[in-house]
């Protein structure tokens, strides 16, 4: 997430932009990089089955198939980062295929599991590359929004909304920690400033859609957080 | 409202009559889908729409009943039988969500209480109807011919894949039905090819609904596998104890292990069980009135390891048999 916001931020005039651009990119990272480490510490994967396909798929097309544009040294640098970001999904991925043990629904059998990444990944890819080719263009979106910028958010609100279900369903903080969904928090909150600010600028391109999604992942944010913090203590599931 | 005939046959004359028929078949297969989940749900005592679907369900029938109508007089039946269709729908999923109401706690997660059940539902249906008015207006330019077809094509998808999430969480049948999966997913494919022929036909539709066909056939399979392939038949015979699902215990190899579900079972399987096994059915009440093993919250499992022995004799060798390479 958020990647080509970043980029953008580079080549936006405005400082602050770039700022919060950068912050809600490295926010982002470091959430992706905890839910990494306390993975292999609880050994359960933090990330929900379906956000986490999505994720993945999200940054293998925003990073291989629809880059961000640029030239000369910016271009490097965006392709570096957007790299390093997929490459940290992929550890994810990884832990998923360690950990999936922990928290698989009773009905799928363990041969299934690596068929249901397959189904995972290729809907994710369907759905990601047809919202982006029907919806991420002027008919619909103003001409500023980068690519990917109209399913970043959708998919945002659902990885905010699965979250909770994850923190509800294992009722414990297994996998899980503050310093996660924080950093997931503002991160999103940045991204939906920098957005706010920098993105939807032209005259009526800030529509009740974005305000709608922004307001909601915030929202949707602040509830696994103060789960979370409810949840401290409680002991993990075995 | 008195409706001539003549125009309504005039009004179907601007899409082909099989678009029209496979609408109305979708409509229709939409309301069996929720009627039987309702009966389903009031029979299992347990609700068979997952949560999140059945919020944005019933605010997507909400909006497109009585705030954004097609494109048209109200005399088109193209526009008046849409709003009729979805009035329907929108009135039988306030009957799902008075199921879900019901029985919201045999199927909660356990980190949810109780109290909050009525938050959970206003937040969700909140949280749909902003997100879909919010799609209304941002993506109408791509949806000129039926609006609210995004919306619509992505609660689909989204709904198949939690009906595939809920039946392996649950791993029981419990308020399902094959009837239920078939119903959906016919209507889902009726609308789909509905929708593929008065033009909506770009990578976005037909991935959606092959992704929708998709989950719905992987849906129908699971259920079908856990209705009916769980339990060999060979397996049937002297049933000697039950216990609830995870087992508390590992169970002893050289038992034959039945995972039935008491809930969904057929009358003949639970008449061979209860058939001079009293001892057994005592059991099963104990096993589903405890608390689960696992010591989670919720209703207590449906289903029950049922411990078999088997009966059958080890067979005589047939002359077939004594041949030095296999006729099977």
């Amino acid at each position: 997430m958020g990647a080509s916001f970043m980029l953008d931020a580079f080549r936006n005039p405005s400082l602050l932009g770039a700022l919060v651009g950068i912050a809600s990119g490295l926010l982002w990272s470091l959430a992706y990089v905890l839910i990494i480490l306390r993975a292999r510490k609880d050994k359960d994967y933090g990330m929900p089955f379906a956000a986490m396909c999505f994720n993945v798929i999200w940054e293998l097309i925003y990073t291989f198939v629809f880059p961000a544009p640029g030239e000369g040294f910016q271009k490097w640098i965006a392709l570096l980062v957007n790299f390093i970001w997929f490459a940290l999904d992929v550890v994810i991925v990884i832990t998923w295929l360690l950990y999936w043990r922990a928290d698989s629904p009773p009905g799928l059998k363990p041969k299934w599991h690596l068929p249901s990444l397959a189904v995972g990944l290729v809907s994710a890819l369907a759905v990601l590359l047809g919202i982006q080719y029907q919806f991420n263009n002027p008919s619909c979106v103003g001409a500023n929004v980068p690519n990917g910028g109209v399913s970043s958010f959708l998919q945002n609100l659902m990885m905010s909304a699965l979250f909770i279900a994850m923190a509800l369903r294992r009722n414990s903080m297994s996998g899980q920690s503050l310093g996660i969904a924080l950093s997931k928090l503002l991160g999103s909150l940045l991204a939906s400033t920098y957005f706010y600010f920098w993105v939807l600028v032209g005259p009526g391109e800030l529509t009740f859609y974005w305000v709608a999604l922004f307001v909601l992942i915030f929202f949707y944010d602040s509830i696994y957080t103060v789960l979370l913090l409810r949840m401290r203590g409680k002991p993990l599931m075995a | 409202m008195q409706v001539d005939f003549s125009s309504v046959l005039e009004g179907f004359a601007g899409h082909s009559l099989v678009a029209n028929l496979l609408g109305m078949g979708c409509s229709l297969f939409v309301c069996l889908t929720y009627v039987l989940v309702i009966l389903r749900g009031r029979k299992d005592k347990t609700y068979g729409m997952p949560f999140a679907a059945m919020c944005i369900n019933v605010t997507w029938e909400f909006l497109y009943t009585f705030v954004y109508h097609p494109p048209g007089q109200w005399t088109d039946p193209d526009v008046w039988m849409h709003v009729l269709a979805d009035f329907i729908w929108f009135a039988l999923d306030i009957g799902i969500v008075v199921t879900w109401w019901q029985f919201a706690s045999a199927d909660r997660p356990p980190g949810l209480s109780p109290r909050w059940r009525g938050p959970a539902l206003a937040l969700g249906t909140g949280s749909a109807m902003a997100v879909i008015i919010g799609m209304a207006g941002q993506f109408k330019a791509v949806e000129t011919q039926m609006p609210g077809t995004t919306s619509c094509s992505l609660r689909c998808l989204v709904m198949s894949a939690l009906f595939v999430a809920m039946v392996l969480r649950r791993d029981s049948a419990a308020g399902q039905s094959l009837p239920i999966a078939i119903s959906k997913l016919l209507a889902s494919a009726m609308g789909s090819v509905y929708l593929l022929l008065i033009g909506f036909v770009s990578w976005f539709w037909v991935s959606l609904f092959v992704l929708t066909f998709l989950f719905d056939s992987i849906y129908l399979a699971t259920l079908f596998g856990l209705l009916y392939a769980v339990v060999p038949r060979r397996l049937w015979g002297q049933a000697t104890a039950a216990c609830p699902m995870p087992p508390p215990a590992p169970i002893p190899e050289r038992h034959p292990l039945v995972i039935l579900d008491l809930g969904t079972a057929s009358k003949k399987r639970v008449d061979l069980l209860r058939d001079g096994r009293g001892e057994l059915m005592a059991d099963v009440s104990r096993a589903l009135a405890g608390p689960r093993p696992d010591g989670g919250a919720g209703a207590p499992a449906r289903s029950v390891v049922v411990i078999v022995e088997q009966r059958r004799k080890p067979r005589a060798p047939r002359p077939l048999d004594l041949l030095p390479f296999k006729l099977r």
